[in-house]
């Protein structure tokens, strides 16, 4: 038989026991009336009795599982809560350094299991658990789970690097998976709205929380992708606890998340949140907002490198230009141009060609952006050398053969002068040669 | 009436891309500089029509009986209505 403990202080505090008078035992029944009064004990004797008593009854200390209720914290410190069944209730302090580790965000209702030791508070005299852990009922079940489904997908190769497909650099249409009221919804589409105010969404509308959740968004991204209505889908959730997330660290989501056809983009809670759909997903996004952000580029960006590619295309012909004006000038001055005349002309007669498209780009270049665009969208495939005479160049011709150097000509040889609207016939008076360059329009080129 | 769908914009402004590394090596003739610059210029206007041509809408995705899939109009305070297009001849 256990010996009933006795804590040593306590012994220490009481009086020293007085030995019982000596005398005959008392004969027959004892007296009646009430017992004699225990002696009085001081109320910190008590609950200093109690604690030890506490303390070594339960010295392991104890598992308790219970709805948390009353969940408090006063100024981010230690936690308190009453933890009740249907029929006693417990008061409970989690310290704030045993916090730390504490895995979701205790909430009132929540089924959680509390393992501490049981205490008596002395100023109060309350029953109170000093808890050095607390989560909420099957997370530790849970989390093994989900230790499970990252290694079953990791080993399958679901969140290889390999697997991610590019997202598309416009996109006519976006697909987004989220619940369709909250902060996510409204926070994808304002980016979008501010960013690329000329794509369709089409909403999946889900709930994003709960035990139906993870089904819904699975099912959601399913029929989204069969549609095949959308170049890149957006599956999205704002901030919560870990507990309000955990739909997206179902393999059912995930496995939904592989079998997209087109890439995903995950924009699930805050940055420290990764979860599964995250490592499956081509593109993580450590929020909404940044999901909408990867999805569509700015339109002025794309607006901008489009210019941008014009000037280049614009400037790379012009250089090729300068670069054959060169040689084709060397070539006349080395040769000779009469021995190579018939070589000389046909060169300057493509680099003209090339000339007059460069100098309808440059052109271009000059006028305002929407003209620009107007222009690049109606006329530059469909230049002609009669648009090119319209802009008031002319084309000399002499025995049929295009004029391109003066010196071609002499005094009395009959021209032939092409203007958009008709040809004129001269005769030359004189000649004026500044040198036996090739063809005019360098000014126009430069 | 249906309009031919505008080709990609990705394709396009990849072969643009293709075109202007190919052109600014320089080393091409001058006549397949003028082509690929034909080409480009062509890449280009594909691309701003791919641009113009893409429409802006909100949906709601929604399965009917029988596993149909049905688009409804969906609204959203987050989503202002359809801004003026700049004007483009």
């Amino acid at each position: 038989m256990k010996r009933p403990w006795r804590d040593p202080r306590e012994r220490a505090n009481e009086p020293p026991r007085v030995p019982a008078p000596a005398g005959p035992p008392p004969a027959g029944p004892p007296p009646a009336g009430p017992p004699p009064a225990p002696r009085a004990r001081s109320v910190a004797e008590v609950v200093a009795r109690v604690r030890g008593l506490l303390a070594h009854e339960f010295r392991d200390g104890v598992v308790v599982q219970g709805e948390a209720s009353n969940v408090r914290r006063p100024r981010g410190g230690h936690l308190y809560l009453t933890l009740k069944d249907r029929r006693a209730q417990l008061r409970v302090v989690v310290f704030e350094r045993d916090l730390i580790g504490v895995p979701a965000k205790i909430e009132d209702g929540m089924q959680v299991v509390v393992r501490g030791r049981l205490d008596a508070y002395p100023d109060s005299g309350d029953l109170q658990l000093v808890a050095s852990w607390i989560e909420p009922v099957g997370l530790g079940e849970r989390e093994a789970r989900l230790a499970r489904t990252r290694d079953v997908l990791r080993a399958e190769g679901l969140f290889d690097i390999a697997r991610k497909r590019p997202l598309p650099r416009l996109p006519r249409s976006i697909g987004l998976v989220t619940s369709p009221t909250g902060a996510a919804i409204r926070d994808v589409l304002s980016t979008i709205d501010r960013r690329f105010p000329r794509v369709r969404v089409i909403v999946s509308p889900v709930r994003v929380t709960g035990e139906v959740a993870a089904p819904e968004i699975a099912l959601a991204l399913r029929v989204l992708d069969r549609a095949a209505i959308a170049d890149v889908i957006i599956v999205a959730r704002g901030g919560g606890s870990r507990e309000e997330l955990w739909a997206f660290n179902e393999e059912v989501v995930a496995r939904a998340i592989a079998g997209c056809r087109v890439p995903v983009i995950a924009g699930v809670g805050h940055e420290t949140d990764v979860t599964v759909a995250d490592l499956v997903a081509d593109v993580r996004a450590p929020t909404p907002t940044a999901a909408a952000e990867l999805a569509v580029p700015e339109l002025k960006a794309i607006e901008g490198a489009l210019d941008d590619a014009r000037a280049r295309l614009a400037a790379a012909l012009r250089g090729r230009v300068r670069d054959a004006r060169r040689r084709v000038d060397a070539a006349a001055r080395s040769y000779g141009f009469r021995a190579t005349g018939e070589r000389i002309r046909e060169r300057a007669r493509r680099l003209d060609e090339a000339e007059r498209r460069l100098g309808h780009a440059v052109e271009i270049g000059l006028r305002s952006r929407a003209e620009r665009i107007a222009a690049a969208a109606g006329k530059l495939d469909s230049l002609s050398p009669l648009k090119v005479l319209a802009r008031g160049y002319s084309l000399t011709t002499s025995e049929g053969q295009v004029v391109r150097d003066a010196t071609e000509l002499a005094p009395g040889d009959r021209i032939e002068t092409r203007l958009a609207n008709g040809v004129v016939t001269s005769t030359v008076e004189s000649v004026a040669a500044d040198r036996p360059a090739v063809a005019a329009g360098e000014g126009e080129a430069a | 009436v249906s309009e031919p769908k505008p080709a990609k914009f990705e394709d396009e402004l990849t072969r643009l891309e293709e075109i202007l590394r190919r052109l600014e090596r320089g080393d091409l003739t001058l006549d397949d500089s003028v082509a690929e610059y034909e080409r480009g210029i062509a890449a280009l206007r594909a691309c701003r029509a791919a641009l113009d041509s893409a429409e802006r809408k909100i949906e709601e995705l929604v399965r009917a009986q029988g596993g149909e899939v049905e688009l409804r109009p969906f609204q959203h305070e987050a989503w202002k209505p359809e801004p003026k297009r700049e004007e483009r001849r």
